[in-house]
């Protein structure tokens, strides 16, 4: 049955409020003028002109930035070993990636602020810079901070309680196994791209001493925190609010450096102080994802059942440490090994490196993909050395259900999931069987057909604290309030229908509300595919609290006995008689009874839960052409077939899918931020220059559910926001592969282009025709 | 230099004091308040500001205000009503194709301009026709059904 979206009409009408429609009344304009070299000394900056140009009232530099306090707006999870270096919101003595903020003009209007920085002048030294991960860790390399020789932002030994003696039985399995199969895959730097740009509106009102921060987050509680932290401020001293957002994809999560700076113009000038992003300023000051180079080795025995896996992983995290920069590329990518598969040694080593680019953050995955993607590329190149049939030898090695609750290598317990099942049905809905008489059809017509299949398995949720308020606001409604932000998963129509089911009430009278911290609400941000797991269970506890409170006002105001009292459809009722309050007069008891001091609290209940990983999983195959001829690929069908537990809203699932698998997409056949390894420019930076999937690149997409409900959470849901990424990378590029005869195409990397798919079929039709 | 122009944007006449070569995307959203053709790229790279002049679907944001003359603009807000909204509109919802909703204002714009010049395209024509629009969310494939869907509304 059709659940439509509450949030569309709105939307659908032009009546959406994201944060560049809703200007603040006296708002003054940022621009940031930025850094064009990759690495180099600030040897002079003189602001002197822009400060009297037209319409000008500041110009804010590191000066003023220090002045007040504000030195780094550095913040990441603590690791043994890891390095963070300042991060100054404008830069003091050097720049170390282009783009990054220099100095910020605050102005009447936006193009006053953007002609005024045209005049002031920066005297750079430019030093010798390096952008490839790999060359970072060369000898002789540029070295970008002190305190982090060889470039090396943290070496991380892997989850093994003892990485050393662990890292020694995986070797030895490794030498003495029947078949080790070994790839080194690249997984190119992203843009993500949202539609709508980052920006942020700071105010700041003396007589309270407090600011408010209206941004574009993915949760505001815990940027929040962050920003408080940044400023030196208590947390009560600063509100964010978000309200719709265009897109974020991990991005606009982590705190950014233009916050800080609207927060202290704003409070210098009085008024409110509103920056919002360009495109190609997007491009050179969002964060970025993936950028890592990963080399497996996996060995099997004599039937190719899987030994042992090792892995080392190099991974990009940019010229600063953004705020899950190097978490996603350690634990967030370790923690999804060993996907569907039974492999009882695993041993992980991950290297990540400063280099001169954007920062690292979190897009859409997050380490998961990159995981995905390595496993699934070996379990590939095993079928090509062991001659085993691809599909065989993935069922082969697939953790049964009998096996579940299933203790990881990496630590993980795998609470729920029917693998073989999964996987059968994929390879049935995608009619694996017929394959190869279309692929005989194909080549008929002088195209070369493939089939890639790619089973994943993921970790949702991150952080596990979440917290949600029920509360009644007067009149007959009841408002949900959550700190998990919507930047287009549709919560306005999934968690108020939880609270209206359990409520026996319309969902109307169900208001969701977000994107305020003033509410009180703790928790992480929607990241990580965890808002319905997470915030699912917090409005489930929530409202189960709400109404055991409610039994005791009823109990107290009826004047009978607790356990008399029960829930029903809007009512409490008192057994065995005609007695009952409705649910709102109930919340308008408990009021009075609270201001006259009976009891200690409202109905009104904000609480926090704690809710496990949840492991989403699934089967996904590409099948797609190839003219051998021009190197084009035409996609032509796609199955998934997920676990995702517990459905809440089939066409947000549906959705999320969809969207997964087109980002997955684009970075396998399309996508790449390419910077010049000479002097550090970022060389894609419009949309003219980095493509992203258009509607007549896409395929039609199949998806199955075949939901095995979690038993970690309430609800029984799992994850779903990444999950059509993380599968479908490898899918596609396994279908590339396969569609390339011999092993022209084995060592391809992302994104295959059209140039490398045809060099690759060129060098295909070469072998073949010795 | 600016100067004064009368622009007729949704049915009714307001007048605008710009620069010339300012884009229309900026009189709409800053000096007329309308909130609804989005900011994309700025270079007609994406398509989130997309509005109807005399019908046709244009790129807000590389459109001088001094080409606009008398031209009819429609924007997304007046497309439809509440009470009766474009074919193109109701289908979108039907089919529930949107996430974010950001860049469905070219989408939408694109689509109502494509079924006013052909009422039944084919799938290659409907695919052709959005070409050059962006969506991040990835919703492309409801927007096809939807498409089909409003042609086959609009008979």
């Amino acid at each position: 049955m059709k659940q439509p979206r509450v949030e569309d009409d709105a939307l659908t009408r032009g009546a959406g409020r994201f944060l560049d429609d809703a200007p603040q009344p006296g708002e003054l304009h940022a621009y940031f003028l930025r850094s064009p070299h990759a690495h180099a000394k600030v040897s002079s900056l003189d602001v002197e002109s822009a400060r009297t140009a037209p319409g000008v009232l500041a110009v804010l530099t590191a000066a003023d930035m220090k002045a007040a306090n504000i030195t780094s707006i550095a913040r990441h999870v603590p690791m043994p070993g890891l390095v963070i270096p300042l991060r100054p919101p404008l830069a003091d003595e050097r720049v170390l990636h282009i783009g990054q903020p220099v100095a910020a003009v605050i102005a009447e209007t936006a193009r006053q602020a953007r002609d005024a920085a045209e005049m002031i002048n920066v005297e750079y030294d430019v030093l010798p810079s390096v952008v490839d991960v790999r060359q970072a860790i060369k000898p002789g390399a540029p070295q970008l901070w002190p305190e982090a020789p060889n470039n090396i932002n943290v070496d991380w030994p892997g989850p093994a309680a003892d990485p050393a003696a662990n890292a020694a039985e995986v070797e030895q399995i490794i030498a003495n196994a029947a078949h080790v199969a070994r790839i080194t895959v690249v997984n190119q730097r992203l843009i993500v791209a949202s539609m709508e740009t980052r920006g942020a509106t700071g105010s700041y009102d003396a007589a309270s001493d407090r600011y408010t921060l209206r941004v574009c987050s993915q949760g505001v509680s815990p940027l929040r925190d962050v920003m408080a932290s940044v400023m030196g401020l208590k947390k009560e001293q600063l509100r964010l609010i978000t309200e719709d957002v265009g897109g974020a994809f991990g991005m606009k999560s982590p705190a950014y450096p233009e916050y800080p700076v609207v927060l202290l113009a704003a409070k210098k000038l009085g008024r409110p102080v509103h920056w919002m992003s360009d495109r190609s300023e997007a491009f050179i000051s969002d964060n970025q994802g993936r950028d890592a180079v990963t080399e497996g080795a996996l060995a099997l025995d004599d039937k190719g059942h899987f030994l042992a896996l090792r892995v080392r992983h190099l991974a990009n995290v940019g010229g600063f440490l953004s705020v899950a920069g190097a978490n996603l590329a350690t634990v967030l990518f370790a923690k999804c090994f060993p996907q569907m598969y039974r492999i009882p040694k695993i041993d992980i080593g991950v290297r990540c490196v400063f280099t001169n680019t954007l920062p690292l953050g979190p897009y859409r995955g997050a380490g998961r993909p990159e995981s995905n993607y390595a496993m699934e590329r070996l379990v590939e190149e095993a079928a090509r050395i062991t001659g085993i049939d691809r599909a065989k030898l993935r069922r082969r090695n697939l953790i049964p259900r009998s096996a579940i609750p299933f203790r990881t290598e990496v630590g993980t317990l795998y609470d729920s999931g029917d693998f073989p099942v999964v996987y059968d049905k994929a390879l049935a809905q995608a009619d694996y069987a017929g394959f190869n008489k279309r692929r005989r059809e194909s080549t008929k017509r002088g195209r070369w057909r493939g089939i890639g299949i790619s089973c994943f398995l993921e970790h949702s949720g991150g952080s596990p604290t979440e917290g949600a308020l029920v509360a009644f606001p007067g009149g007959n409604v009841v408002s949900l309030g959550l700190n998990v932000q919507s930047t287009g998963q549709g919560h306005a129509s999934v968690f108020p229908q939880l609270v209206a089911q359990r409520l026996g009430i319309p969902s109307e009278q169900v208001i969701h509300r977000h994107g305020d911290t003033d509410m009180g609400i703790e928790g992480a941000a929607s990241v990580a595919s965890r808002s319905a797991m997470t915030a699912g269970s917090a409005t489930f506890r929530a409202t189960e609290a709400m109404l055991a409170k409610g039994v005791v006002v009823v109990a107290k105001a009826l004047d009978v006995a607790q356990d008399k009292v029960s829930y029903r459809d809007g009512y409490f009722e008192v057994a065995s008689t005609n007695h009952r309050l409705s649910l709102f007069d109930a919340a308008s008891r408990a009021k009075e009874m609270f201001a006259r001091g009976e009891i200690a609290e409202t109905l009104d209940t904000n609480i926090t839960v704690d809710t496990p990983l949840s492991f989403p999983n699934g089967c996904h195959v590409a099948e797609l052409e190839i003219d051998p001829d021009t190197g084009v690929i035409t996609t032509l069908n796609y199955t998934a077939v997920d676990d995702n537990g517990t459905v809440l809203h089939p066409a947000i699932l549906y959705g999320q899918l969809h969207g997964g698998i087109a980002q997955g997409m684009g970075q396998a056949l399309m996508e790449f931020a390419h910077y010049d390894s000479e002097n550090g420019q970022l060389v894609t930076g419009s949309f003219q220059d980095y493509a992203l999937p258009r509607a007549e690149d896409m395929p039609p997409i199949h998806v199955g559910v075949h939901a095995v409900p979690a038993t970690t959470n309430p609800l029984g849901v799992k994850g779903v926001g990444e999950a059509g990424t993380t599968a479908s990378i490898a899918a596609f590029m396994n279908a590339v592969m396969d569609a390339i005869p011999g092993d022209a195409a084995a060592t391809l990397d992302m994104p295959a282009t059209q140039e490398k798919v045809w060099a690759a079929c060129q060098k295909a039709k070469a072998a073949q025709g010795k | 230099m600016t100067e004064k122009f009368t622009l007729n944007v949704n049915g009714k006449t307001q007048t605008v004091d710009a620069d010339p070569d300012m884009p229309l995307l900026y009189a709409l959203r800053n000096d007329l308040g309308l909130s609804n053709p989005h900011f994309g790229c700025g270079l007609a790279q994406c398509g989130a500001c997309t509005v109807h002049v005399d019908g046709a679907a244009v790129r807000s944001c590389v459109t001088p205000l001094s080409s606009v003359g008398n031209a009819k603009v429609v924007t997304l807000s007046g497309l439809g009503t509440p009470e009766k909204p474009h074919p193109v509109q109701t289908a979108f919802i039907q089919e529930e194709v949107f996430q974010c909703g950001y860049c469905l204002n070219g989408w939408v714009m694109t689509s109502a301009a494509l079924l006013e010049q052909k009422k039944k395209p084919t799938d290659a024509e409907i695919r052709q026709g959005l070409s050059g629009l962006k969506c991040r969310c990835g919703t492309h494939m409801g927007i096809l059904r939807a498409v089909k869907r409003a042609s086959e509304m609009m008979g």
